[in-house]
């Protein structure tokens, strides 16, 4: 059970704005849950706050994972442990090539090092697999990548470093229909029971590749309602009307 | 490294011995002018943000014994007359170095000028007669504090690839004060690659002036790693029409180090062209003062001159102050300039971090990349994958 995220009243603020109003949310070992829901509802905030952002102020809550309380360790620590966040608007960092940065980074998350012509094998293998040219790995991590490229590279990130909690906040904008079924491959072939994902989009579109066990809806910080897969098709096909009015019944 | 060495302790002292009345003489006009100028001030423009005003010049020794290896010409190039010898014997028995030497350095204008040009013991001498393409470059290597006159001179529709290294203190003293002089004649190439690796007590004072004429190219590169007083000065002399330079520096400052980097061109005719990209990273509480001039002549029209300077700083303790400027009299010219003095931006490191890297690897890793375009510009890959490694340490 220790392999479970389990988040627990979680209340985040940002500069003293309460953005988080009491998240409980639980993502399974080898599960898919949606996360949807309104701009500015705060589902990027609890990404963020999952991988440990400094601009995020928990000011309640835990989130357990792996038997720790992870608010407390850094992101690095975090990432180690084995949590992943596929960002919703990945940085640029000038002068770092893909390659580079992702030896790095697989060599600081896995105990054992990796060569450099096994980790060479691995990223063309994993290239490959999300139809990426074999260029980009010598180019600057993001720098200049067209949107959609940016959400490619970020997923051939979670291949390379196989995380065992994979967070994906928006990984669909941006991209369209051939590169979300290539990048939905990429993540399916990781999707086995050790793998938990939390796939955060507006779209059912992405859902009909990445099959969701569970659907959460967050309105204004709070999860307002869960269900199954037909959630997110009433969602698609209604909107977020009734929760608001749902949510003010709850107030109530 | 493969190489000789050119000027050993004993044989460096029967060189001053036999010192020819030539250089005796230079010194001795040098010395008088030296004791003539004040020392610098803080508050002089040319030193401003470097703390000269605590400095004794009578702390350090003005006879250190520096140990230069230098690489073997081959018989061939022998043969065709390139020459390769220590400053001393050059000027004894060569009339072109005697015929070059100051002649483009100003010895009135720089205290720490006049003090090399009055107390210079050691320096090498390089001669490219010629219509001659060396393949190989020409390494020189100078360990220890030294007071050094060097002389590069390279003739005509001549190639020369010149890497000189700076390393370490000697007990004779920390201070390194050091002329350079590079002629490039009509239609020759020089890329000279200057890096100096100090440890901390090294005082260094270091004036390079190039001059490059009709249709010759000069491509600087330097790299300034630690000293606890690092200056270092370029200037490029336009003095030929289609002539150009590149001017590609990097610096890297930690503990309590102080870089001072002045690039300055002077585009003195017509036609020519210059690019100037510099880039300083500073940590701890180092600190750091880049000047960078492009001066265009009224009668050198059709200049095209364009500076770049772009400081990283990596802690709250750290000082960067950077001075590009630009003084144009033509009216037909290309030319800018342009510094950013930034921070490593929190975004990237959270970034970084949530990949797994430590604070070290993602900081170690956004250094890196700061440097990497600048890296890219330096034509050598050798002296690529050098900086890169200094970097790293
Ligand atoms: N740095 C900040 N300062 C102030 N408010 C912020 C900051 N960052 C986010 N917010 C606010 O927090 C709220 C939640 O933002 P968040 O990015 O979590 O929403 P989201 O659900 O991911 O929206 P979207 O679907 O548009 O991506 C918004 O009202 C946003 O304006
Ligand atoms: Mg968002």
């Amino acid at each position: 059970m220790t392999d479970e995220l389990v988040i627990k009243e979680l209340h985040v603020s940002i500069e003293g704005k309460k953005i988080l109003n009491g998240v409980n949310l639980t993502v399974k070992k080898g599960e898919v849950c949606a996360l949807m829901g309104p701009n500015g509802s705060g589902k990027s905030t609890l990404a963020y706050t999952l991988m440990g952002h400094p601009r995020y102020t928990v000011d309640k809550g835990e989130v357990w994972y792996k038997g720790k309380n992870i608010l407390e360790l850094p992101p690095d620590e975090r990432a180690k442990l084995g949590l992943f966040l596929s960002f919703q608007y990945p940085q640029e960092i000038p002068g770092v090539s893909v390659s580079n940065f992702l030896r790095t980074a697989l060599n600081s998350v896995k105990p054992n090092k990796v060569s450099v012509p096994d980790f060479v094998k691995l990223l063309r293998e994993k290239m490959k697999l999300l139809k990426i040219d074999d260029s980009f790995s010598r180019r600057y991590l993001n720098e200049g990548f067209s949107g959609g490229e940016k959400k490619r590279a970020e997923i051939l990130q979670l291949a390379v470093l196989q995380p065992d909690m994979a967070i994906l906040d928006e990984t669909d904008s941006g991209l369209d229909i051939d590169s979300l079924k290539v990048v939905a491959e990429g993540v399916n072939t990781l999707i086995g029971p050790n793998v938990g994902i939390l796939v955060i989009t507006h779209y059912q579109r992405l859902l009909n590749y990445i099959k969701p066990d569970k659907v959460h809806v967050m309105m204004n910080g709070k999860i307002v309602k869960s269900g199954g897969k037909e959630l997110s098709e009433e969602l698609e096909a209604h909107g977020y009307k009734e929760y608001e009015e749902f949510e003010g019944e709850v107030k109530a | 490294m493969e190489g000789q060495t050119l000027v050993t302790k004993n044989a460096m002292e029967q060189l001053s011995q036999a010192e020819g009345n030539f250089a005796a003489k230079k010194k001795a006009d040098a010395l008088a002018i030296f004791n003539s100028i004040p020392m610098p001030k803080e508050k002089d423009e040319d030193w401003r943000y470097t703390k000269i005003d605590a400095l004794k010049i009578e702390n350090f020794s003005l006879n250190p014994k520096t140990k230069i290896s230098a690489s073997v010409l081959s018989e061939d190039l022998i043969e065709k007359g390139v020459v390769l010898t220590d400053i001393n014997t050059a000027l004894d028995k060569y009339p072109i170095a005697q015929e070059y030497f100051f002649k483009q350095t100003k010895i009135d204008k720089d205290k720490f000028v006049a003090l090399s040009a009055a107390h210079f013991n050691s320096g090498i001498f390089l001669y490219v007669p010629k219509n001659i393409e060396l393949e190989a470059p020409i390494r020189i290597n100078f360990e220890g504090a030294g007071i050094l006159h060097n002389l590069v001179i390279v003739e005509p529709n001549s190639k020369l690839d010149f890497i000189e290294e700076y390393s370490g203190e000697d007990e004779s003293g920390q201070l390194n004060v050091c002329i350079t002089e590079v002629f490039a004649n009509q239609n020759s190439k020089i890329n000279y690659n200057h890096v100096n690796n100090w440890t901390k007590n090294m005082h260094n004072f270091t004036n390079i002036v190039g001059s490059v004429e009709r249709d010759a190219s000069i491509n600087w590169v330097s790299g300034c790693f630690g000293g606890k007083f690092n200056r270092l000065r370029i200037d490029s002399l336009f003095n030929g029409a289609g002539s150009e330079c590149s001017n590609v520096g990097i610096f890297l400052g930690k503990g309590g180090e102080h870089i001072d980097f002045t690039t300055n061109m002077y585009h003195n005719v017509e036609n020519t062209t210059n690019e100037v990209l510099v880039d300083g990273i500073l940590k701890d509480e180092s600190s750091s003062v880049y000047r960078g001039l492009i001066k265009i002549d009224k009668q050198a029209q059709k200049t095209w001159s364009y500076l770049q300077n772009h400081i990283l700083k990596l802690g709250e303790k750290t000082l960067a102050n950077s001075i590009p400027s630009l003084k144009i009299d033509a009216n037909d010219v290309k030319a800018s300039h342009g510094a950013t003095v930034g921070q490593v931006n929190d975004e990237h490191m959270f970034y970084l971090m949530a990949r797994g890297l430590s604070r070290e690897e993602a900081e170690a890793l956004i250094v890196e990349g700061f440097f990497e375009p600048v890296i890219q510009k330096i034509p050598s890959e050798e002296l690529r994958e050098k900086i890169r490694e200094m970097v790293r340490k």
